[in-house]
């Protein structure tokens, strides 16, 4: 089955191939072209019609197991990407059905077929894998622009990195090898109870297995039935964010304490809850059978709300008939076909499955996935308080109206009242989430560190979300989430602080406007610069490279100020430089268009396991700067300022910070067996997902 | 085994290590001088991987030295590089005397948990032996079958099979430790704090300090050398090592070739048949994964002992790895804080006479704030089998600097003792010659050391 062709073979011409003919003919296609259309006359141009802005695709909402549930067959409306060819391959996503147990493709859905376009796609199916390859694009589409909504920018996937005096460096846009430019998706990648995402594999890996067998209880699945993680929509939601994560944070996968794997864990899972709270009719239905009370464990069985109440069982009696059956909120339970499969009897990590205990996060260390349900849980309570202020207030205009609030059955007019108060609340908590990510420091990220990053985040963007802050604060603060940053436990002592502004004689914690004097990217000759902040759309190739030099120069200038060893002898691979540089737009709650840019200023240092023994390796310890800076605005002159920096989130490498975090990291490397092998090679110290994940 | 033609020279009444070289096992004895004269403490007794066949001559040594008396009996922990020659000799030890035996409680038959524990790990172990010997008559090519060797070495440590004794080595070995001895002596139990009972004959002449395994209830937090594989673990205990089984994930055929897509999204592989290769390569091996963590858990099981003799302290560690270390180390889990070894710790590390090197010279088994704390003038002992110096070694890999042992750790502790490390293939025994590497590293014995027809003793100097 191996496919031998090189990309450049001269074999390779257009084809056009008829769909019955298509296995038979086995020709390659042409790099960027689709099978040619047959020639039409030009129409004229009022007569065009535009192109669709959506594309609807059936998806499964939770799971198979989740069978005929209200909504669990449901259709997601994902951005229009013109061209898609079979796989589907766009240019965000190639889904290519290999299968490595098997060595073996199955054949890739053409959703640019009339008949799928007209359809909304294949119908879920779990013996077709062209609906799989469907359902991985559709769930990965919904989940990035997910994240481009709250982040106000387009998601790019991980760029490699580029280091001073990698040959690349002149150049910020030139290409790497390692860099991901279209992520793949692998829906049959494996025989194994696992999916992941591989920078290596240049995308995601979704594994298959049987469910199990024996004694022990394979829940809603047959047993030894086959279960494919590329049919779970929150297995495919977790994994796409960690895709997402790493383009945005490059050092987010290198844990050098134990929040750091922790939080990658967290992050994917929020996202997947989240997502569930934008199913409406799920969210409609869960919402009426837990009388509102979203974090409720249990539903409801359907038998309740039928009939009258003499008629109807009563709540103790013993079921008899399958809706009589209490079954268990999905909303807040992840991947339930997955955990019930492995034989774990329920969906993995449960949202709120763990009470709020402040002693965990200093006892259980060990365990990320542990960890990770820490920051969940936290997130998720702040949540549910927000939601449960709302539906207090419907309840009680409700109860003033005469209505029963006691009745089994909400009235169709608050379902959809409280349902949209849910999906406001979590989409606003989703945003903040996800906003929060760009006031991280660039590394070394602690539970405590994206505590003050929420609470920036909020007041920096929606500082009317007093409410949701301090909802956060105590939902933190009773799971022994704590900022060891911050003096006190307030809002103030929180937000980091922002940038003082530069002045003749400038106070210590002040920086200079983003302003360079570097060489012409195409004349080569030298000016004084500004940082580009470019269109929406993105960046242009020549703007991302003066911005690149911009920045090299800036951080190297700068280098004390922000934390950074400012030894000017330092060899070029030790010096700082910008690791990434994101330009964000965004409409603020005054409907003014907001534009920033989110850079990560990164420095690193070769520190040796043991000083006295230089043979036994080192580890890479990193000082990092997050800078927010804002674009040029009208000053008082009337004239637009430079770009200056409003924030300047780091990590140190100098001082007594520096020395601790050398400790702290030290210790945990050891900890974690990374003194054995390859230390030169920092791959060596990334966080291998293909383990995480094993057994899920 | 070989018999006993001579009658032993009559041991001088010193402190001494005696240091037997197997290959790939741990067996020490300790000799104490006491009124009553000599006083022997037989520490582990085993080899597995890399044997030499120098097992029998190393027992008739040991009854020859004993007269078939010891004081005390010490088992560290399940694995069969520890136990084995106690169930390979079950003829000879079942003639011994024997004062008490210690072992890990991590063994204990009376605490249901710790049984229900070894049954679950047998079972997952057992499994995955199958499967690698199944991947070893596939024709791999050298690098993967290596890793499926050690691996499935690893599991048949744990299981205590590949000796021909039914059921394992290493239930027989606990079979005779716990029954078979002569005069059926008290047998205990122990974990991090217990005061241990000390047998007549030691009592006045030795003390001991329990310092490891960690107190069961602390299992979860200081029972693993890392975290990365846990989930599988637990995953794969409740419902066995699922590994990379081979299966249609369909009912029917849906044929389809890699011409099927379009050439450009395999970029930036040139191949499709590239991609392909790179994502079977890719895929997390599952049972090499589980075999890895039960080696380590099991390590981390030792019973780690400070014995202290005429105020001389000698620190024996059996194979604990860092969730071992961890607990008496810092008192404390670790990886949030800065941690600074407990005041306790590194006095203890301070005062330290003779180190027994963990876990056969590999990284994990000495942590390097250890290294540190030892005094210039400990003695250091390490049971370990290099053979010839070559990239692939019997476990690790030199090329990937896993190889055990690692020659960094041997680097450091030589340093930090002042070449007083010396290892137990620094001579020939067995069939095997001395070996090179270790030759290289010391040309000679260090003063106090001496070197016998399978062993290397080291006398402490008055």
């Amino acid at each position: 089955m191996a496919d031998k062709r090189p990309i450049s073979s001269p074999r390779r011409k257009t084809v056009v191939r008829s769909r019955a003919g298509a296995a038979a003919s086995r020709k390659p296609r042409e790099a960027g072209v689709k099978a040619e259309a047959p020639t039409t006359a030009p129409k004229p141009p009022w007569m065009a019609i535009p192109e669709p802005r959506t594309r609807a695709l059936k998806v499964y909402a939770l799971d198979p197991s989740a069978g005929q549930y209200v909504g669990n067959v449901m259709t997601v409306r994902i951005r229009w990407e013109r061209n898609l060819r079979p796989g589907p391959i766009g240019p965000r996503f190639a889904v290519i059905d290999y299968d490595a147990a098997n060595r073996c493709y199955y054949p890739p859905v053409d959703l640019d077929d009339p008949r799928l376009l007209a359809e909304g796609g294949l119908d879920p199916s779990e013996s077709d894998p062209r609906f799989h390859q469907q359902m991985v694009y559709a769930v990965a589409s919904e989940t990035v622009e997910k994240f481009e909504s709250a982040l106000g920018r387009t998601i790019h996937w991980r760029r490699a990195e580029r280091p001073p005096g990698d040959d690349t460096q002149g150049s910020s846009s030139a290409h790497a090898a390692d860099d991901i430019w279209v992520l793949k998706l692998f829906p049959h990648a494996m025989a194994q109870p696992n999916a992941f995402y591989c920078r290596e594999a240049h995308g995601i890996l979704f594994g298959y297995f049987r469910a199990a067998e024996g004694g022990t209880d394979p829940g809603r699945n047959l047993p030894g039935q086959r279960v494919f993680t590329c049919l779970s929509h929150d297995i495919i939601a977790h994994e796409v964010t960690h895709a997402v994560i790493d383009g945005i944070r490059a050092f987010f996968t290198e844990p050098t304490n134990p929040d750091v794997l922790a939080f990658h864990e967290a992050f994917a899972d929020l996202t997947a809850l989240f997502l569930h709270f934008s199913h409406k009719e799920a969210l409609r239905d869960t919402i009426r059978r837990t009388g509102g009370r979203l974090h409720a464990f249990e539903l409801a069985p359907e038998a309740a709300t039928v009939g009258t109440s003499v008629a109807r069982p009563r709540a103790t009696a013993k079921p008899r008939l399958t809706d009589e059956i209490r079954a268990r909120n999905p909303l807040i339970e992840l991947a339930q076909q997955f955990g019930e499969a492995s034989g774990m009897g329920r969906g993995l990590r449960g949202a709120l499955d763990i009470p709020p205990d402040p002693t965990a996060m200093r006892t259980r260390v060990d365990d990320a996935h542990f960890r990770g349900s820490i920051l969940v849980a936290a997130v998720f309570d702040a949540y549910f308080a927000t939601y449960l202020r709302a539906a207090a207030h419907l309840f009680r205009i409700y109860r003033a109206g005469g209505g029963d609030a006691d009745a089994s059955e909400l009235p169709a007019p608050l379902a959809d009242a409280l349902c949209d108060a849910a999906s406001k609340a979590a989409d606003e908590f989703f945003q903040l989430c996800a906003r929060a990510l760009d006031y991280c420091p660039p590394v070394d990220l602690t539970f405590g560190d994206y505590l003050r990053a929420l609470v920036t985040a909020s007041t920096d963007l929606r500082p009317e979300q007093r409410d949701v802050r301090q909802a956060l604060m105590q939902s933190f603060r009773a799971r022994g989430i704590l900022a060891d940053s911050a003096s006190f436990f307030s809002e103030d002592a929180l937000v980091w602080p922002r940038v003082a502004d530069w002045t003749h004689d400038p106070v210590p914690d002040a920086l200079p406007p983003v302003v360079a004097t570097i060489a012409d990217p195409r004349t080569g000759v030298l000016a004084t610069r500004e940082l580009v902040f470019g269109h929406p759309d993105g960046l242009t190739k020549v703007e991302k490279d003066v911005n690149g030099a911009i920045l090299r120069q800036y951080a190297r200038e700068n280098a004390a100020r922000l934390g950074f060893d400012a030894d000017p002898r330092l060899a070029p691979p030790a010096q700082p430089y910008p690791a990434s540089f994101h330009p964000v737009f965004r409409v603020t709650t005054d409907g003014r268009l907001r534009i920033d840019m989110v850079i990560e200023l990164v420095q690193t240092r070769r520190v040796p396991f043991d000083a006295d023994s230089p043979a036994a390796g080192s580890f890479p310890l990193r000082a990092g700067a997050t800078l927010i800076v804002a674009a040029p605005a009208r000053e008082a002159d009337g004239n637009y300022g430079p770009p200056r920096v409003r924030f300047a989130i780091a990590k140190r490498i100098t001082g007594d910070e520096g020395n601790t975090r050398e400790a702290r990291q030290r210790a945990y490397a050891l900890a974690m067996g990374l003194m054995n092998g390859d230390t030169d090679d920092d791959r060596h110290f990334q966080v291998d997902f293909g383990l995480v994940h094993l057994g899920m | 085994m070989r018999k006993a033609t001579k009658r032993a020279a009559p041991v001088a009444n010193v402190l001494r290590v005696r240091m037997y070289r197997v290959g790939f096992g741990d067996f020490f004895l300790l000799t104490v001088p006491s009124p009553d004269g000599p006083q022997h403490i037989l520490i582990d007794c085993g080899v597995h991987a890399a044997n030499i066949g120098s097992m029998p001559d190393c027992i008739a040594d040991l009854c020859d030295v004993t007269q078939r008396k010891l004081a005390l009996v010490v088992v560290t922990h399940n694995h069969a590089d520890h136990l084995s020659g106690f169930a390979t000799h079950d003829d000879v030890f079942s003639t011994f005397d024997v004062g008490a035996v210690w072992i890990t409680n991590r063994l204990d038959p009376a605490d249901g948990e710790v049984v229900r524990q070894r049954h679950r790990i047998a079972a997952i172990a057992s499994d995955l032996a199958l499967q690698f010997q199944l991947r070893l008559r596939l024709g791999l090519d050298e690098e993967t079958a290596d890793v499926a060797r050690q691996a499935l070495a690893k599991v048949e440590n744990a299981l205590g099979t590949g000796f021909g004794v039914a059921g394992g080595v290493n239930a027989r070995a606990l079979d005779v430790v716990t029954h078979q001895f002569r005069n059926a002596p008290p047998v205990f139990y122990y974990e991090a704090g217990d005061a241990p009972a000390l047998p007549a004959a030691l009592r006045g002449v030795i003390d001991a300090e329990i310092l490891g395994p960690c107190p069961k209830a602390l299992a979860d937090d200081f029972g693993a050398s890392d975290d990365k594989l846990a989930q599988y673990f637990a995953a794969a205990a409740r419902s066995g090592a699922s590994g990379s089984e081979r299966f249609h994930p369909f009912e029917r055929q849906w044929p389809a070739t890699a011409n099927d897509y379009w050439i450009g999204a395999f970029r930036p592989w040139p191949t499709p048949a590239a991609l392909e290769k790179a994502l079977r390569n890719l895929q997390p091996d599952a049972e090499v994964a589980a075999a890895e963590l039960i080696d380590s858990t099991l390590n981390n099981q030792s019973l780690v002992i400070l014995f202290t003799c005429r105020n001389r302290k000698l620190l024996f560690v059996g194979d604990a790895q860092w969730g071992n270390w961890a607990y008496w180390l810092y008192g404390k889990t670790v990886r949030g804080k800065p941690p600074g070894i407990s005041e306790r710790a590194r006095e203890i590390l301070a005062s330290v006479d003779f180190y027994k090197v963990g876990h056969h010279g590999s990284t994990n088994a000495t942590p390097i704030p250890v290294v540190g704390a030892l005094p210039v003038n400990c003695a250091a002992m390490c049971s370990t089998e290099t053979g010839y110096p070559r990239e692939r070694r019997t476990y690790g890999n030199v090329l990937a600097k896993t190889e055990v042992p690692r020659t960094a750790l041997m680097d450091a502790l030589e340093t930090r003792t002042r070449r007083k490390l010396v290892r137990s293939d620094w001579i020939a025994a067995g069939e095997a010659p001395a070996s090179p590497e270790a030759k290289a590293e010391l040309a000679q014995l260090p003063a106090h050391f001496s070197a016998g027809d399978n062993y290397i003793d080291y006398v402490f100097p008055d």
